[in-house]
């Protein structure tokens, strides 16, 4: 089951855009560096904040 | 997360490199020579044919979809055909949109951020053992506890899978009919062990409340129905003996019981098994 939509997107060649989050992604850095809850996150008390998934599909 | 230069990195070079405490099964030699061999052939590949191999393996993302309306059998596959039928049908289409409203079943907020579960959550699963446990301790035989027994049998009632997976036979899919799921019917897949403690649970509400009633009552039944009308008779006999078939349904040829569906492969697909991080 989860084959079937990693061949198809490696099949397909598929490839989403490179945006700076993307781009940014990619910047070496090591787990103490990440800040597994941002100091925003929390105090905003948002329940359903926009997902990293949202971000990269609107840019796409 | 990268530990060195994204772009320094040999991909090809990777796919064996794996944490060696997460390595419970090395890929076979067979498996790796193939890999080479594939990862030329990726460099030529025939258009007719991968055009008809997309076609179908579309086709197969697409049953899935619809099987389990959008939740797919775990977060890890849908968040990939999402992609792939954003890429295929369009964010305008009702696919896209479907998929979109049914990522929220994963997500739930815990103390360390956004956490994601592995499927749209356990009710089934919790709803049976408490059922059983009301019952077991007497607690269900008391009236103000009444109304929360119904609801629980009501609940057992609706999520009973009522019959196969809309593309039956073509899917892959083992039956369902009379099946009980690990969270709630429309994610659609079977489970041996989750049927048996659902039908436990409706056993135990619909049927053994009325001698535990007579057990743990002080007082004789005020009339002849009313231990035996504690609980509606919401589930047929037929749905359980659906229940019963889909359970034996699923044994295997060694006397094993299957979780979700029966060996259908000859071992040596091992060899072939892309997949090291998991035990067998």
């Amino acid at each position: 089951m989860v084959y079937l939509p990693m061949s198809y997107l490696y099949g397909s060649r598929f490839k989403a855009k490179e945006t700076d989050l993307i781009l940014s992604l990619r910047e070496v850095r090591t787990y103490a560096m990440i800040p597994l809850i941002s100091t925003e996150f929390v105090s905003s008390g948002i329940v359903y904040p926009g997902l990293l998934f949202d971000r990269v599909g609107q840019a796409g | 997360m990268y530990t060195q230069d994204y772009y320094s990195i040999e991909w090809a070079r990777q796919g064996n490199n794996v944490c060696k405490v997460d390595l419970y099964a090395p890929h076979s030699a067979l498996f790796d020579g193939l890999n080479v061999i594939l990862a030329q052939y990726e460099k030529c590949s025939l258009p007719p044919l991968r055009r008809a191999a997309l076609k179908r393996v579309y086709d197969l993302i697409l049953t899935e979809d619809d099987n389990t309306d959008f939740q797919d059998l775990g977060p890890v596959n849908k968040m990939m055909n999402f992609i792939v039928r954003w890429h295929v049908d369009g964010p305008e289409s009702d696919a896209f949109k479907r998929h979109r409203r049914r990522r929220a079943d994963f997500m739930w907020l815990g103390k360390e951020g956004m956490m994601m579960t592995g499927t749209n959550g356990s009710q089934l699963w919790d709803i049976a053992f408490i059922s059983q446990a009301i019952v077991e301790s007497g607690l269900a035989a008391e009236e103000p506890n009444r109304a929360s027994c119904v609801k629980a049998l009501e609940w057992l009632d609706q999520a009973q899978i009522k019959g196969n997976t809309m593309h039956f036979g073509k899917d892959y899919r083992h039956q369902s009919k009379g099946a009980w799921p690990f969270s709630t019917p429309a994610q659609s897949y079977t489970v041996s062990d989750c049927t048996a403690e659902g039908l436990k649970a409706v056993l135990y509400l619909q049927e053994h409340l009325e001698c535990v009633l007579q057990t743990f009552h002080t007082r004789p039944a005020r009339n002849s129905d009313e231990f035996s009308s504690f609980t509606p008779k919401l589930i047929s006999k037929q749905r359980m003996c659906d229940a019963v078939d889909v359970m034996l349904s699923l044994q295997n040829s060694d006397g094993g019981f299957a979780s979700y569906e029966l060996i259908r492969g000859p071992q040596w697909l091992e060899l072939l098994n892309p997949a090291e991080v998991f035990g067998t």
